[in-house]
């Protein structure tokens, strides 16, 4: 195991704001700080997750002069993404299927992720409405982080890739984390997600989603706090010299998500975009990734005002007979 | 309080008066209680009442329109429902109103963040603590003893009437620049029942979908005036909003307003028109030039 | 030397009164200001209270809306309904920020040349006074 102390490693983060662009916690959500002091970790996790960087919520594809003439926003910049919950950076793993395809690649999420360095900090005090674990991984799983740190107190325990502990100035050390590791895991909640897929395909049509739309308002406060949602919007902005083209994000909550031009909708209804929402995540995902579209993160259950709770509505689903 | 609205609850479902009763259970998360839809006499035991019922059920009204439905109402509920009936949006058979005559609801968050469990005064929500209507304003049965008004205070909105223009476009930047625009202050709110909301026309466009602050600026604003004179101040939007943005500042300076120079509250009677659907010859008109 | 500030304000007129008022401030030769950009509509009911928070969006420095005095409405009740939204939108605006001289109401009917191009001066001479606003303001041009 290697290990750093945190004023040293802070020290060092500080110094590579400018040679890198350092998005970390700070309060609510994570900014990209000009200064380790903006540092602000609000409990666990923050309310925004960090898919901000690797999605903004509001991002420029091209713009064009007025004499028409386009020129395609490049991403060129080098990004440190600091303080990354393990839940998050398996977001991030998760979002790559999307976005990185032979067929359609994204340009401007793959250059984002390919210039972003991950150092993800282990959780060593889960939150009630954490997870994680039903997924397969837990709150002291490295994933696709390039470094994991295990807070210490005074100190940093490391683990990842060889030059950037070396780029720190990380030590050898004899410690390792399992103690605290076994105690977070046992801390989890689970829910059982064995055949939920298959289930969920099966009762689709029957009235369980109605049932469990009731409840629900239909803000997007789920989708826009979640940190694998990606659903965006393509918007023109029109400017006194050109414009540009914009992505913003989008919900499949909202009623115009799926508005046609003719006007006919076909989510109009709650429940419809209610199942979409679950069985992106439930059966979808899984069909065509091989992996659950949720990490268990807890948000979405946590901020919901109306108290809406995925974990209840998968175990409802487990059992649900028609 | 529980017990009460259960026996009508189930009075109501067993007689076949309602399909539906729309209340409040224990929520799955600390210090939250939630919507729930009760559709079977066995299932009133679910119904609980506390003072963490803070969602405004008159919200899922317009789903149910044209079917019987029971619905658990505090003073700000049964406000909501008199304005939807009084806009056109509800029929007053269509709803049976078990009132609750309410004594606050109080702030989870700012409990949670604190670290406390039991609540006391200084968790109540402000415009609870400055409630003038706790006691259902329409209702078919009230489920407890009337609780007596609270004496309005609209001090915070005051406290930024004061500062100068510039100061109150800081403090607007600083609330505001939050939001991140999920809409849950709308979809929240009785009053938003919009077809289709005004951010979300695009053919004109009234604002564009991003980020910038003054979209963000414009959205709040447009919300705000939108419930001018229809507010009822349950304070759902506030609630619901996971940036906790302080909604009903912009909310309260419209309340208070209205009720100045129109003297006019909205959702308080059946027979009065919206504050924007009439006038008076004699309104006043100290700010034309 | 540094130019004067020429604010951009937009004036919505009632086709009945304050748009034929300005009419007759014209063929009568009256001196007024060329800032206010005047937006013809049926009448100052027809001003959605949005038009206004729109034009600020836009970067107008200031807004006009002129309409016809109480009791005189080409429609019997137009104008009547109008002040009430005025009213609120101006101190909703006011509230968050935006300066109160970039908020502009009158009543000016189709005889009263003058008081039309004196409102016209009153209201370039406010909006002047507030100076390039800065609020609320969307991104207009390109940048980086």
């Amino acid at each position: 195991m290697k290990r750093i102390e945190k004023n040293k490693f802070y020290e060092k983060l500080n110094g590579m704001i400018g040679e890198y662009r350092v998005f970390a916690p700070s309060g609510d959500r994570y900014r990209y700080i000009e200064d380790v002091s903006e540092i602000k970790f609000d409990g666990l996790l923050t309310k925004m997750s960090p898919k901000a960087h690797f999605l903004p919520q509001e991002e420029e594809l091209f713009r064009w002069d007025e004499k028409e003439n386009i020129k395609v926003k490049d991403v060129n910049d080098r990004y440190i993404v600091f303080g990354m919950r393990p839940c998050e950076v398996r977001a991030v793993t998760l979002l790559d299927p999307t976005f990185d395809t032979e067929k359609f690649p994204d340009p401007y999420y793959i250059n984002r992720r390919k210039n972003t360095i991950i150092i993800s900090i282990a959780c060593n005090e889960p939150l009630e409405t954490c997870f994680c674990t039903s997924f397969g991984y837990g709150p002291f799983t490295k994933g696709d982080a390039d470094l994991m740190l295990v807070d210490m107190g005074d100190y940093f325990l490391g683990e990842g890739d060889e030059d950037i502990l070396n780029l720190f100035g990380f030590t050898d050390s004899e410690e390792d984390y399992r103690e605290l590791k076994e105690k977070a895991e046992s801390r989890i909640g689970r829910i059982e997600i064995e055949g939920i897929p298959e289930k969920l395909e099966q009762i689709r049509e029957t009235d369980f989603f109605k049932k469990i739309t009731q409840r629900c308002i239909t803000c997007g406060t789920c989708t826009f706090l979640c940190p694998t949602c990606y659903c965006f919007d393509i918007q023109d902005r029109n400017r006194l010299n050109g414009g540009k083209r914009v992505r913003v994000w989008d919900s499949c909550m909202f009623k115009i998500y799926t508005h046609e031009t003719s006007g006919h909708n076909p989510r109009y209804e709650e429940h419809r975009r209610m199942r979409q929402r679950v069985m992106h995540k439930f059966a979808y995902y899984p069909s065509l990734y091989n992996q659950y579209g949720c990490v268990g993160c807890g948000r979405c259950v946590t901020y919901c005002p109306v108290n809406f709770d995925i974990r209840e509505v998968i175990r409802e689903a487990g059992g649900y007979n028609g | 309080m529980t017990e009460k609205i259960r026996e009508i609850a189930r009075r109501l479902l067993e007689n076949g008066e309602v399909e539906l009763v729309i209340g409040f259970e224990k929520g799955t998360i600390p210090l939250k209680s939630r919507p729930v839809f009760i559709e079977k006499p066995e299932e009133v035991e679910k119904l609980i009442w506390d003072g963490f019922c803070e969602n405004n059920l008159a919200t899922y009204l317009r789903r149910y329109r044209g079917r019987k439905v029971g619905i658990v109402a505090k003073g700000c509920d049964s406000r909501a429902i008199v304005n939807l009936i009084v806009e056109g949006q509800l029929n007053r058979e269509d709803v049976y109103i078990i009132g609750v005559p309410c004594t606050g609801m109080y702030d989870r968050r700012k409990m949670i963040r604190d670290g406390k469990e039991e609540p006391s005064e200084d968790y109540l929500f402000l415009n609870c603590k400055t409630c003038p209507y706790p006691t259902p304003v329409l209702y078919d049965e009230l489920a407890g003893e009337e609780v007596s008004p609270r004496d309005r205070d609209y001090s915070d909105v005051e406290t930024i009437e004061k500062m100068s223009s510039d100061e109150r476009w800081e403090w607007f930047q600083r609330e505001f620049s939050r939001c991140i625009r999920c809409y849950a202050c709308r979809e929240a709110c009785p009053m938003c029942f919009c077809e289709f909301c005004f951010v979300d026309e695009n053919r004109p466009e009234w604002v564009e979908g991003g980020i910038h602050p003054s979209d963000l600026g414009f959205w709040n604003l447009g919300r705000a005036f939108h419930l001018a004179g229809r507010c009822v101040e349950c304070g759902a939007c506030e609630r619901a909003c996971p940036m906790e943005l302080p909604l009903m500042v912009l909310n309260r300076k419209m309340v208070k307003d209205v009720k100045e120079i129109f003297d006019y509250e909205a959702g308080v009677s059946l027979d009065e028109k919206p504050v924007l659907g009439t006038f008076n010859p004699e309104d006043r008109e100290d700010f034309i030039l | 030397m540094e130019k004067e500030f020429d604010p951009k304000i937009v004036a919505f007129l009632c086709n009945w009164c304050s748009y034929a008022g300005a009419d007759l401030a014209g063929v009568s030769r009256l001196q007024y200001p060329p800032n206010p950009e005047v937006i013809r509509v049926p009448c100052s009911g027809r001003v959605n209270p949005f038009y206004i928070l729109r034009a600020i969006y836009e970067g107008i420095d200031g807004v006009w809306v002129s309409g016809c005095h109480p009791g005189d409405c080409h429609y019997q009740t137009g104008n009547y309904y109008a002040r009430r939204r005025f009213y609120l939108i101006k101190n909703l605006l006011e509230f968050a920020g935006i300066d109160r001289e970039r908020l502009n109401f009158s009543w000016v009917s189709a005889s009263e040349a003058g008081k039309f191009a004196e409102t016209a001066k009153k209201v370039t001479e406010r909006v002047k006074k507030a100076g390039p606003i800065d609020k609320l303001v969307k991104e207009r041009y390109l940048n980086d």
